[in-house]
């Protein structure tokens, strides 16, 4: 029997109500689409303290990197960061595509340390109603729905009927699991392992209901035992990393594929990403399964407080 | 060790069972006449969500066909040997930039199809040779020399196994080089359609047994493939002829694109064949969901089968339809078995129980009492009750709050009926078939129990619809909240346990529609706010329009956007399009939008396909685009309006 891989990267966070000071003197910076408050605030600190700032987005329809609304091939992206000693990536407004497409980018290029800086929202855009006949929605108007597709680099195919497991990282909205579900069309669940990651605690008190009470209902249709669920800090990008890892050691099987889903926060999201480019191309295989969700605008308001995370891509051991 | 009842009707799921369903199958009325065996051309199967599409395919493909629990394989068997596929969408949405060329991504899917089929292909061939009698019968597998395929990749080998090992480790080397596509290259990729036009012809030229056989692949969710492998698909469904043909599956409105790689469109007729397997599973569909229901507990609950109205081994056969479709008398006694198991309370009975129950009587005696104190009446309520008339005073309240009615003369109406049991309270009369269902529902809902109106088997049926997926989830869900199981006897489940569960049911479903697809959040919408107006109707005191459950498009720009919504809704089964029945205005758009009647027991709304409102195009837009305040504005305008409006004249009159 192989060894089992374990994690190596190294984490250094920081939390603040300001800015973080660590995000300054930045050689290139890489952010998103900006649709509330938080993102607006970012991109706006991220200018002013980095010498290069890049708008990357990644189309997953067309598998294709945009570099401030240029198609760019890898290599170019490979070069844009080539010898740049601190590269920092907006987690509040790059989704997960983006940030794949930079760490595969960083392999390419040999660099092995990565910073992140995200800004925790104050509050949630909630769609509540006073209709009695649907006085326990408590849906959040985060996304549309989009069709799961994976990304090259991190996409391995389910044979209907073979053996696999699968990890959901849950959000807000059940919508987005339901879809899931839908298009995986899988509930042979003694060949199809789920397990789910919940997160708890949750950005504010309170919170963690927000990710748990939409999804009672899937929970209880799948049979969801407490052991198939785990739960790990929302706002944590290292919680998240470890948290997957550990379920990895537990279920990670050279006879079957791990799929990753990351529905929920922005800090799972990375966490994700970070587990996935560390896996990738192990004996026992990871996957995404993933649905790019199209954020609306003005989905948050305000800031709660900001978050910076240093990470060590060491290599393996 | 004995299957509980919840658990005979929780796999609702047709992915959630084997490849081989050929002893779970009940073969529908409809399936002779879809005239899959006997193809020449494509076929595409049109259905809703939870309809029963892959069930059927899977039927008709080969490891149900050939299952070893078939004991006798008919001559003509071999003559249609069906491949299923389901593609997993995750993973082939993802072949394109990159870096390469669109040529190369086609070239990459053509290879999917090749390593997919192929492998298939030769596992239909071990499904037919699946037992040792079947290997005399058929065999000569060990035989076989393949090498002609390795002009495709001489890396595949020459016998049945290796082709078939190779193929999948060629099939992980593609999944490898798009994992890696700056530094792996990609595997030699296999043209699909003059590979398995070789692989086909060697097994024919090399199994006798095989001489008259066409392989039909069946490829399941066509619609969530991209774009552009829809069109290399189209040009297989075109150009498809024995003995290799394609058919797909699909949603209603999943057609995305007919084009195909070349200058040509496929074409409904000349290149494919539709079936449109809702219109034929809602034909009969009692009859067919209560020999589902009894088959199920045949087969987990083999001693109670001598109680049961049904032959499981008919139920699996072909020949058998015309005995059980064409036979009054085995209708008749497996829908009364049905409904014994699965009682109903009627509107009639219920307002027996409205009398008897103290909370359901105390709200019809105080709606009464406010309706006469809005009129200015000094009658009192106990003028319009009657223990020996309960469907006449329960639907009192209506008649009081009608404008042209007076107190008087429903008083005396009622007097009337009570001495002499004739008048317009008659129990057959108008009045009371219009308006008896919507009045015993309303003060169920005004109570705040769950109404029994939703109680036996006919009423589950009506409201899954031709729905086998939802049909067995209110079965399920009967049976869960059914706990007074006895041994060897068929369960009776009270009505009002019926009631309960099918509103647990139904709320569970409801809370699934967020799923649906890309507007998923937007459907959701549409469905609790459809669900909310009608719910808010069904409470209106004066009942003059009750059971309304659709709604026509009264004015307004139907654009692209509302097209698209409405096409989402349909296709996601959260509304039924028909043609209008009722024609109100002349401004009318010809088509009825019904919320599907799963949803009804949530919003405790009529399952029967009555009334309807007129909406316009800016009212539903403004549900399925705008703020949760928007929505609930609309369901205070809309749904409440006539609570204010005693006065107005019905628009129906009496009736």
């Amino acid at each position: 029997m192989s060894d089992m891989p374990k994690s190596s990267y190294l984490f250094h966070s920081s939390t603040s109500n300001e800015f973080p000071s660590e995000c300054k003197n930045i050689d290139i910076a890489f952010v998103g689409e900006r649709v509330d408050d938080r993102g607006f605030s970012s991109v706006e600190e991220i200018y002013s303290h980095s010498k290069n700032v890049h708008i990357i987005k990644f189309d997953p329809e067309q598998q294709l990197t945009l570099l401030n609304d240029t198609p760019i091939q890898k290599q170019k992206l490979v070069e844009t960061i080539q010898n740049k000693k601190r590269i920092l990536i907006d987690a509040t407004t790059v989704g997960l595509g983006e940030i794949l497409q930079i760490l595969l980018a960083t392999n390419k290029a040999s660099i092995k340390e990565i910073e992140f800086v995200y800004a925790e929202p104050g509050q949630y855009t909630q769609q509540s109603s006073n209709n009695e006949s649907h006085h326990n929605s408590r849906e959040f108007a985060l996304t549309h729905n989009c069709v799961f597709r994976s990304v090259q680099g991190f996409a391995h195919q389910h044979d209907n009927g073979s053996p696999a497991s699968h990890i959901f990282m849950l959000g807000f909205e059940q919508g987005r699991i339901l879809n899931a579900f839908e298009q995986r069309a899988v509930f042979d669940l003694e060949n199809y392992k789920c397990h789910f990651i919940i997160g708890v605690p949750a950005f504010k008190a309170g919170w963690e209901s927000n990710s748990i009470r939409p999804h009672l209902d899937i929970l209880d249709e799948l049979k969801v035992s407490e052991r198939a669920i785990s739960y790990c800090q929302a706002n944590s990008i290292r919680e998240s990393y470890h948290t997957l890892w550990d379920l990895y050691t537990k279920i990670g099987d050279e006879r079957k594929t791990l799929f990753v889903s990351p529905l929920g926060t922005k800090p799972h999201t990375v966490g994700a990403a970070l587990f996935l480019f560390e896996t990738k191309g192990n004996d026992k295989i990871t996957s995404l399964y993933y649905d790019h969700p199209k954020r609306l605008i003005n989905r948050s308001r305000n800031i709660e407080r900001w978050h910076y995370v240093n990470v060590m891509l060491l290599p393996n051991s | 060790m004995r299957t509980a009842l919840p658990e005979i009707f929780s796999k609702n799921r047709n992915e959630e069972s084997p490849e081989d369903n050929w002893l779970d199958f009940v073969i529908p009325p409809f399936l002779d006449s879809l005239g899959i065996k006997t193809q020449s051309k494509a076929i595409v199967i049109e259905g809703g969500r939870g309809c029963g599409k892959t069930t059927l395919l899977r039927y008709f493909c080969h490891a149900a066909q050939f299952s070893s629990k078939r004991h006798d394989l008919p001559t003509d068997v071999l003559d249609h040997i069906g491949i299923y596929w389901r593609a997993d969408t995750n993973f082939l949405n993802s072949f394109s930039g990159g870096d390469q060329s669109a040529s190369t991504w086609q070239a990459a899917f053509d290879h999917t199809l090749a390593c997919e089929f192929g492998r298939e292909i030769i596992r239909s061939i071990r499904s037919i040779n699946c037992t040792p009698s079947r290997i005399a019968k058929y065999g000569k597998l060990d035989e076989l020399d393949l090498s002609a395929l390795n002009d495709f990749d001489p890396k595949l080998g020459n016998n049945l196994y290796d082709i078939e090992r190779n193929l999948t480790r060629s099939r992980n080397q593609l999944e490898v080089w798009l994992n890696n596509l700056d530094s792996t290259p990609h595997p030699r990729f296999i043209p699909s359609k003059a590979f398995l036009k070789c692989l086909i012809n060697e097994l024919k030229e090399q199994l006798p047994y095989l001489r008259n056989s066409t392989f039909a692949v069946f490829i399941d969710e066509y619609e969530n493939l991209r774009i552009e492998q829809q069109k290399f698909i189209n040009g297989y469904l075109k150009h498809g002829t024995p003995p290799l043909i394609y058919n797909i599956a699909l949603k209603r409105n999943g057609w995305q694109t007919k084009e195909t790689l070349g200058p040509e469109s496929i074409q409904e007729i000349s290149d494919y064949r539709v079936i449109q397997l809702e219109s034929e599973t809602q034909k009969d569909f009692e009859l067919f969901a209560a020999e589902l229901l009894f088959f199920r507990l045949s087969e987990k609950r083999p001693e109670l089968l001598e109680r049961l109205p049904i032959d499981p081994e008919k139920l699996r056969s072909i020949e058998s339809i015309k005995d059980r479709y064409e036979n009054d008398i085995y209708r008749e006694s497996v829908l009364k078995a049905a409904e014994e198991m699965l009682p109903r309370v009627g509107e009639r009975e219920a307002a027996k129980i409205i009398l008897s129950n103290k909370k359901l009587r105390g709200i019809l005696e105080n709606n009464i009492s406010e309706a006469l104190k809005e009129r200015g009446s000094k009658l009192n309520f106990k003028d319009f009750i009657s223990d020996e008339k309960p469907e006449a005073s329960v639907i009192m309240p209506a008649l009081l709050n009608r404008a042209r009615e007076t107190p008087e003369n429903i008083h005396k109406e009622f007097k009337n009926l009570i001495e002499s049991n004739t008048g317009r309270l008659h129990q057959s009369s108008p009045l009371i078939n219009n308006n008896l269902f919507g009045c015993v529902n309303s003060i169920y809902i005004d109570s705040g129990i769950n109404s029994i109106l939703f109680s036996g088997f006919t009423v589950l049926t009506l409201i899954a619809r031709g729905n086998i997926r939802h049909l067995l989830e209110l079965i399920h869900r009967i049976f869960k909240a059914h706990e007074h199981e006895k041994d060897n006897e068929l369960p009776i489940v009270p009505a009002e346990a019926q009631a309960k569960a099918v509103r647990d049911a139904s709320e569970s479903i409801i809370s699934t529609v967020s799923g649906f697809g890309t507007y998923g959040p937007q459907l959701y919408s549409l469905a609790l706010c459809l669900g909310s107006i009608f719910r808010e109707r069904h409470r209106n005191t004066r009942q003059s329009e009750p059971e309304i459950n659709h709604f026509t498009l009264s004015s307004g720009d139907i654009n692209d956007k509302i097209i698209k919504y409405l096409d989402e809704a349909e296709k996601w089964s959260v509304l039924f399009i028909e043609k209008e029945t009722k024609m109100k205005s002349t401004g009318s758009i010809s088509s009825d939008y019904i919320l599907n009647p799963i949803f009804s027991p949530y919003f405790q709304i009529s399952f029967r396909k009555k009334r309807s409102i007129q909406l316009s195009t800016t009212q539903v837009l403004s549900i399925l685009e705008g703020e949760q305040s928007d929505r609930d504005k609309l369901v205070r305008e809309i749904g409440r309006n006539e609570k204010h409006s005693l006065y107005h004249a019905d628009l129906f009159g009496d009736a």
